[in-house]
């Protein structure tokens, strides 16, 4: 089981300004700016270099941030995929591209 | 100083240091913490915010005549309510706050009655309440800058 694979949409066009190791993010997409903490832009910035699955996405955030691997943290992990794809930050890949 | 003053004083720094050691680490466990979850929020709008400010609340205490607080116009014959209209196209469930809508609309409420008598602010207040009008704060009224239209 390696979950959904999920890619960044747009993720050139997004304008991303540091503010103190945390980051406001413009996407003038929706012309809405958002606040991310560090892992939700890793994850971002994970999803902009390939298509990832979610398995990969868990474990690639807890080697970075160097955490425990649990459910807590998968289920917090997916919650804020599914918000980034409601923004059109990401979306979800249909498995059959990948091949 | 003596000895047991001497002992007294190192326990106190001692009891400081811990103090402070834990305090710091309380903060570095509040910044892993903040770091340990993808956070993402967004910002509202600029126009988002200014729709926001279409809601308001109503008063529903009894207007003394020399209030202040709320809203009245007078266009040189007296004291008038302003009576505020809901907008029954918006959805009203989550009231009070009511929400006014893109065009706040609103009147003021006549100061005689049919007879030719005077009323109250409380009177007023009361005839645009029983019309499903709703009696504004002055904060409220000036937030809308003029731009309630009726009046």
């Amino acid at each position: 089981m390696t979950g959904a694979y999920w890619r960044s949409v747009s993720f050139s066009s997004l304008q991303i300004e540091e503010w103190g190791g945390e980051f406001t993010v413009f996407q003038p997409n929706s012309g809405k700016t958002h606040f991310l903490n560090q892992m939700g832009l890793h994850i971002l910035l994970c999803l902009d270099r390939a298509p990832t699955s979610e398995d990969e996405i868990f474990v690639f955030l807890t080697d970075q941030f160097q955490l425990t691997l649990d459910q807590n943290f998968s289920q917090q992990t997916i919650k804020t995929l599914h918000r980034f794809d409601e923004l059109g930050l990401i979306e979800k890949v249909r498995p059959e591209s990948l091949t | 100083m003596t000895e047991e003053q001497k002992n007294k004083q190192m326990e106190q720094r001692e009891v400081k240091a811990s103090a402070d050691k834990l305090s710091e680490n309380k903060r570095r466990r509040l910044i892993k913490g903040a770091v340990a979850i993808p956070v993402i929020m967004t910002l509202q709008s600029g126009a988002a915010l200014a729709r926001t400010s279409n809601l308001v609340g109503s008063l529903e205490e009894d207007i003394p005549d020399d209030s202040t607080h709320v809203a009245t116009q007078d266009l040189g014959n007296g004291k008038r309510i302003v009576c505020a209209h809901p907008d029954d196209s918006e959805d009203q469930s989550g009231a009070p706050p009511y929400d006014l809508g893109n065009a706040p609309m609103g009147h003021l409420e006549p100061n005689f009655d049919s007879n030719g008598n005077a009323l109250s602010l409380n009177d007023q207040a009361n005839n645009c309440r029983g019309g499903g009008g709703l009696v504004i704060s002055a904060t409220a009224f000036s937030s809308f800058d003029g731009r309630m239209a009726g009046l």
